[in-house]
């Protein structure tokens, strides 16, 4: 049986893109991710900050070799940074829930987004990536498990799980 | 009261429109050496680079230009009292009548005959010190 000239044909190594063409691309997307996870300015720009360091540090290392996209790539380091930085922030302030001026600058006028905040803080980890993922940033259920490294049905189940803690708290 | 999706809905909405701000793309320009904003591209540095070049090359030329075509429009010579040029005859020659004859010694066969008993002096090729 003969072989196509596709499957002979050696696969193109994978070129990385100027990083600071990457980063013009993506930096307002990926700040926008950060501010709906960490609820901050503030701390947004630390985490894209520490973000872009990163995928910098693993494009010049080269072990970023493209086996995924690179706007998926970059929305993993940006939740795992946030979430390393909440951790964070909690253990430094000894608090369950610094809730309270969080967001100063974000819809400081609105109740009830201090509140969805407020409830958003109280969710667990990847209950609450997985909701920013697909309720805010509006990536498809398989982007969201490519993101956050799991299955699509793992994925469904933190955002039914996710649902319904936040709904007992607001639709009873 | 509003829903959990109306909630969700308007974080959305109220979140939508951000940007990051200039201070954080330098913050990461000055930390990972790219230029996020504020800088020109490779093919406008080049358009410039070139217009510069054009513009002084043309103002070289029109200088140059300039300098060689004003003195003698503005002042002849004739005007600032200068002996006027000679005739051509009068003019020194400035090339001799006649050219030297080659000497016989050195050119014997020009001149088809041989001195007897002196032999034809060859010239050396190496100067005289």
């Amino acid at each position: 049986m003969e072989s196509s000239p596709q499957a002979t044909a050696p696969p193109q190594p994978w070129q990385a893109p100027a990083f600071d063409t990457l980063v013009a691309q993506t930096i307002d997307d990926l700040f926008r991710l950060a501010v709906r996870l960490t609820g901050s300015r503030a701390d947004a720009d630390d985490v894209v900050q520490v973000a872009y360091l990163r995928a910098h540090e693993a494009l010049t290392k080269g072990t970023f070799r493209g086996e995924s996209r690179v706007e998926t790539w970059l929305y993993r380091i940006v939740t795992h940074v946030a979430f390393d930085s909440r951790r964070e922030r909690r253990r430094r302030d000894g608090l369950t829930m610094p809730t309270s001026g969080v967001v100063p600058d974000v819809a400081e006028a609105a109740v009830e987004l201090g509140e969805l905040r407020e409830a958003l803080e109280l969710l667990p980890v990847d209950q609450r990536t997985a909701l920013v993922l697909r309720e805010l940033q509006g990536l498809t259920g398989k982007q969201t498990a490519e993101v956050m490294d799991r299955s699509e049905g793992s994925v469904e189940q933190l955002l039914v799980r996710a649902r319904a803690t936040l709904r007992e708290r607001f639709d009873r | 009261m509003k829903t959990l999706d109306d909630r969700l809905a308007a974080w959305r909405r109220e979140t939508e429109g951000l940007k990051a701000s200039d201070e954080l793309k330098a913050r990461v320009a000055g930390k990972t050496g790219a230029s996020v904003s504020g800088g020109l591209s490779l093919g406008t540095k080049v358009m410039l680079v070139l217009a510069v070049l054009i513009i002084g090359v043309g103002a070289l030329l029109l200088s140059r230009q300039q300098s060689t075509v004003e003195p003698a429009a503005v002042v002849a010579p004739s005007e600032l009292g200068a002996p006027k040029p000679l005739e051509p005859s009068a003019a020194p020659a400035l090339v001799p009548a006649a050219v030297p004859s080659v000497p016989a010694v050195l050119a014997p066969a020009v001149h088809g005959q041989e001195t007897p008993g002196v032999s034809p002096v060859v010239p050396s090729r190496k100067p005289a010190r």
